[in-house]
């Protein structure tokens, strides 16, 4: 008959090592022999079975009791080891994992699973239902949808196709949740939910600010000066502005509700006033101006006011 | 294959149903899909390669889910390179 195998000397362990002790050193031996870990080396296989085969009766008080009093050969409670995963893989032409990433993410992007991994939220269902996975997918939308708002299809990478709403105001980093498009649920589980992360791309013409809109507005010094009217561009054509007298630069024209749409309370687009002045001087201005500038008293004084 | 009812596989392998639940709520684990959920013996094996993964190398899901994509692209790979070289 075969000699019982010395199961502490396996796991590197005295006599009189406690639990803990066991356990710590049979997960430093399971790291190093683990056989989807060493792929196609026997050895190593050989030696995770031994390993957890002495950690199986160790570190359970009944069978490590009779394997210490010398009684019956523990290995017969032993479960024994099933073959590795990455055997399945190797032998199973229709393996189901093997492809998963190319299923479930298209071309397969690391980032994007990290991503989805810190958006995912689990949820808990009945023992044998699943709700179906979240999905979030990144949308690109210009500013003026952003202002207006808009209901846009959009292509999903499963080549579904699906209007969405976009609410006027959305910002960059908003998520919009269509529930229940997400992936299917299993058996009998509901269907996860699909979020549209928002990009807005930026405008080189408007800003945003909360719920208004800015637009600088360039006018020539002799109309701020005369008075007149200008031409302000909003989302929806030019609208024409009347200017108040000795307006500045940096002076900001309301118009109401052409800001933000949102439906209640429709934000302002404000007109920022920038001053310019004419790209030459003719010899009739210079005149006028010198004219002018020697009626004013103290010319200092004036630029500070 | 021989196919392994939910609760058995969490008796067989010693794991916890929310466990077992949350890895197949996040695709970890893709039981099949016929008459309810049932586990093959591939199932089973990478559950108990998640299992080993989770208690002896303490990874825990988000690291988890890392790995076996790795995991799965190594498996994926590797059959490829064995079909270019029979």
């Amino acid at each position: 008959m075969e000699s019982p195998k010395d199961y502490y000397k396996i796991l590197n362990v005295s006599k009189t090592a406690k639990a803990d002790e066991i356990k710590k050193s049979y997960r430093t031996l399971a790291r190093k022999y683990h056989p989807d870990l060493n792929p196609n080396n026997k050895s190593a296989e050989d030696k995770f079975k031994e390993v957890s085969e002495a950690y199986e009766v160790l570190s359970d008080d009944e069978k490590r009791k009779i394997y210490d009093a010398g009684g019956m050969d523990p290995r017969q409670q032993y479960t024994g080891q099933q073959p590795p995963y990455y055997q399945y893989t190797q032998s199973n032409d229709n393996s189901r994992y093997r492809d998963i990433f190319r299923d479930a993410f298209g071309d397969f992007d690391f980032e994007d699973l990290i991503n989805q991994q810190t958006q995912r939220k689990t949820h808990r269902k009945s023992r044998q239902s699943f709700r179906g996975e979240d999905q979030i997918f990144q949308m690109d939308i210009d500013f003026i949808t952003s202002v207006l708002g808009a209901e846009q299809t959009i292509s999903l990478p499963t080549d579904d196709k699906l209007a969405v709403k976009i609410p006027a105001g959305v910002k960059t980093g908003q998520k919009l949740k269509l529930s229940g498009r997400g992936g299917p649920g299993f058996n009998g589980g509901p269907a996860g939910d699909l979020y549209i992360e928002i990009h807005v791309k930026p405008s080189t013409q408007y800003t945003r600010v909360g719920d208004n809109i800015e637009v600088e507005v360039p006018v020539l010094f002799s109309k701020a000066l005369l008075g007149g009217s200008v031409r302000v561009p909003t989302m929806d054509g030019f609208v024409e502005v009347k200017l108040p007298l000795g307006i500045s630069t940096g002076t900001k024209l309301r118009i109401k509700d052409k800001g933000i749409r949102k439906p209640q309370s429709p934000g302002d687009l404000f007109a920022v006033i920038k001053i310019t002045l004419p790209k030459e001087i003719t010899p009739e201005l210079k005149e006028a101006l010198k004219v002018w500038q020697e009626t004013q008293p103290n010319s200092q004084e004036e630029a500070k006011q | 294959m021989s196919k392994i009812e939910f609760s058995l596989v969490c008796e067989e392998l010693n794991l916890e149903e929310n466990t077992l639940t949350r890895w197949v709520e996040s695709r970890l684990i893709h039981p099949v899909d016929t008459d309810g959920p049932y586990f093959d013996e591939e199932d089973v094996a990478r559950l108990r390669l998640m299992m080993h993964l989770k208690d002896i190398y303490e990874v825990n899901d988000p690291s988890l889910e890392v790995i076996l994509h790795l995991v799965d692209q190594i498996h994926h790979l590797s059959a490829e390179l064995k079909k270019i070289k029979s």
